[in-house]
């Protein structure tokens, strides 16, 4: 059980020392993952508790498989990080904050931890930071709104831990404004677009990708008995808010970043949605959209540090910065890592045959069902407008080059394993009940 | 001679007690708002921890109450340091003007000795609107929520702080300045929760996360002013 408290910081500590050396902070991370995991798995998979510092921590049997999950998920990430090497935060810090976050999910009462998921969350900050040099405000954007949680979460656990029965509509009325903070909604979406804008795709897939599971644990696990009819509204409005947003950042984009933004406002606003269905379905949906954007983020992960090796970024010629056009006719010699970062937006964005449309179809038609068809219609449009941008950009990455430019190419053996990873990515969009079994039995996990 | 004991002090700054304190913590809020000088602000800040401790007393046994006092202290030192290192905002010595892309001098207005930059007239601005939504939101609400029959002043300082809190947030895009509002939102809130939970495991916990954000807000401001990102 200390393992999966203490282990994480011993390795932040370690990887800490070694960050002036990325791709061995990066390996040595990777380790660090795996044997995590490797431990965790050795735990008995019954439910059981310590006492420390005169709390109790419970690993019951859905934790551990949310933290073999994340911990599956951090040693992906980490892989990619040797790849794609990254500054000297990113790694200590997301070890150091799943310490925290394991603290956060395993501690009873719960009101202390949410003080160890806003510890966890402010760490995060540095790893948002990642050692570059007068970038600082994704990090300053998601610390504030970390802290601004604090308030609404803390009251709400304080009257579910003291007051129990006879606060139930309290405690579901405090969370969703904490909720929708830390789920980026509208007004507080501003912490997610900055990310995106100033934080490198691997930051994506911990915050966005990995991160996300445990906030929303908290934050469905406080509204257990599901939200009030005036709840239900301003979720809904803050939804419809959000998507507006998420469309304009999408019509307006000129730069893959804010096609990014837009996209990952659009699925993050189905997670809040499902705040307002009813406990039955919107927790395992909530799992399903979630593991979705994993694997979506991922991917598009993936094709977008390829793309910026090979000078890409970039829609149009408008959006281009410098004197040359580096997008020009990136499509010609980067195929394959096009075709990666097409499919990352596409499935993003939740089109049909990608590995997104699950999750999504399973929103919109929650959605549809209950009546809210402008919540619906608004969904389909930040997903046609996904898809409308990426065809806009086409003709200018197809472009002939200038034959002057001597820009790098693919190698072959890199399209060989980018062909490899898009035929996974491809079989999982369509033969999704590998994943989608994975994420019921996970979402069942946490039931009753 | 004995060194003044906690409630030495407290006796003898008794006269603070209440209103005083309240209006004090209040004046320390717009301080911090409005002071472009960051010297001003972190000590500002640190007067601030003090008065709440006099607030703290009222709700918290004295010895636990100034322990949340002595944290205060601490984050104002982390992040006193900080600023010193990063030349309180300014550019470092050996970087010239022309250099440094990032930085430039701000544009500032003569009023009487005084060269107040632009900026400062708006945050006066917005504190004179919050001032007023404070002033509204005492006169309306009844009371805290879930606290019963707490004190005006106490009330006036919670949401004090919290509103300007808010507000130092919101209009700040530079980091030390946002971990200034921070704090004091931080603290408007630990003052309300002291009055639910008296705890001193909740209190520990508190004063964790406090420090915490204090270097993590160290790191962000060092890395603004990171002589590559004035450069560049």
């Amino acid at each position: 059980m200390s393992i999966v408290l203490l282990g994480p910081l011993l390795a932040a500590l370690i990887t800490g020392f070694a960050s002036r050396w990325r791709r061995l902070t990066a390996v040595l991370g990777l380790l660090a993952a795996i044997v995590l995991w490797l431990l965790l798995r050795a735990e008995p998979a019954i439910s059981q508790s310590v006492v420390l510092l005169s709390r109790a921590l419970v690993l019951t049997p859905g934790l551990r498989a949310l933290f073999l999950f994340l911990y599956a998920g951090l040693a992906g990430l980490f892989a990619l990080a040797i790849l794609f090497p990254q500054g000297g935060k990113l790694i200590p810090a997301s070890l150091a904050a799943y310490g925290f976050l394991a603290a956060a999910l395993m501690i009873r009462p719960s009101l202390f931890g949410v003080l160890f998921l806003v510890m966890a969350l402010g760490l995060l900050a540095l790893a948002v930071q990642d050692d570059r040099a007068g970038a600082v405000q994704g990090g300053v954007r998601y610390l504030a709104l970390a802290v601004l949680s604090l308030p609404f979460l803390l009251a709400a656990t304080w009257l579910a831990d003291t007051q129990a029965t006879a606060a139930g509509g309290i405690v579901a009325r405090t969370v969703v404004w904490g909720g929708l903070i830390l789920l980026a909604a509208f007004p507080f979406h501003v912490w997610a677009t900055t990310v995106v804008r100033e934080a490198s795709p691997l930051v994506w897939l911990l915050l966005f990708g990995l991160v996300q599971f445990v906030v929303m644990r908290f934050v469905f696990g406080l509204v257990a008995d599901g939200l009030d009819g005036e709840m239900v509204r301003l979720v809904e409005l803050a939804s419809a808010l959000t998507l507006l947003v998420a469309l304009l950042l999408l019509l307006t984009a000129v730069t893959l970043n804010r096609v990014v933004g837009g996209l990952l406002l659009a699925d993050m606003t189905c997670v809040v949605l499902l705040l307002g269905q009813s406990p039955a379905v919107n927790w395992e949906t909530a799992v399903i959209v979630q593991m979705a954007r994993f694997f979506s983020v991922g991917v598009l992960a993936v094709g977008l540090l390829l793309w910026t090796r090979f000078g890409g970024g970039a829609l149009t010629l408008a959006g281009e910065v410098g004197e040359q056009p580096r997008c020009l006719g990136i499509a010609r010699r980067a195929p394959l890592s096009m075709l990666v970062l097409l499919f990352g937006c596409l499935s993003l964005a939740g089109l049909p045959l990608t590995i997104g449309f699950g999750g999504r179809w399973l929103a919109i038609s929650l959605l549809a069902a209950k009546g809210a068809n402008m919540l619906a219609l608004l969904l389909l449009a930040t997903t046609g407008a996904g898809v409308l941008v990426l065809l806009r950009a086409l003709p200018y990455w197809f472009a002939l080059p200038d034959e002057a430019q001597h820009q790098p190419g693919e190698g072959r053996w890199l399209q060989v394993l980018l062909a490899g990873g898009l035929l996974l990515a491809l079989w999982l969009a369509w033969q999704p009940q590998v994943w989608l079994a994975y994420a019921v039995r996970l979402a069942g996990l946490f039931a009753g | 001679m004995n060194f003044p004991t906690i409630f030495d002090w407290l006796e003898r700054f008794d006269f603070l007690r209440g209103f005083p304190a309240a209006l004090a913590v209040l004046a320390t809020a717009v301080i911090i708002v409005l002071a472009w000088e960051w010297r001003v602000a972190i000590l500002a800040l640190a007067a601030q921890y003090l008065l709440l401790g006099l607030l703290y007393v009222d709700v918290l046994d004295p010895r636990l109450a100034v322990t949340k006092v002595l944290v205060g202290l601490f984050v104002c030192l982390i992040l006193a340091v900080t600023a010193g290192q990063v030349n309180w905002g300014r550019l470092p010595v050996d970087v010239l003007p022309e250099e440094a892309e990032q930085i430039k001098a701000e544009q500032r207005i003569q009023i009487g000795p005084l060269a107040v930059p632009v900026s400062g007239l708006l945050r006066l601005a917005a504190a004179a609107i919050m001032f007023l939504v404070v002033w509204v939101l005492m006169d309306r609400a009844a009371g805290l929520p879930l606290l019963a029959d707490t004190a005006v002043y106490f009330e006036l300082a919670v949401v004090g702080l919290l509103a300007f809190g808010l507000l130092a947030i919101a209009i700040s895009p530079e980091p030390l300045r946002m971990g200034l509002g921070v704090f004091m939102f931080l603290s408007g809130f630990e003052l309300y929760f002291s009055a639910l939970e008296q705890s001193a495991a909740m209190l520990a916990m508190l004063a964790m996360l406090n420090l915490l954000l204090a270097v993590v807000i160290s790191y962000l401001v060092q890395r603004r002013y990171a002589v590559p990102a004035l450069l560049d």
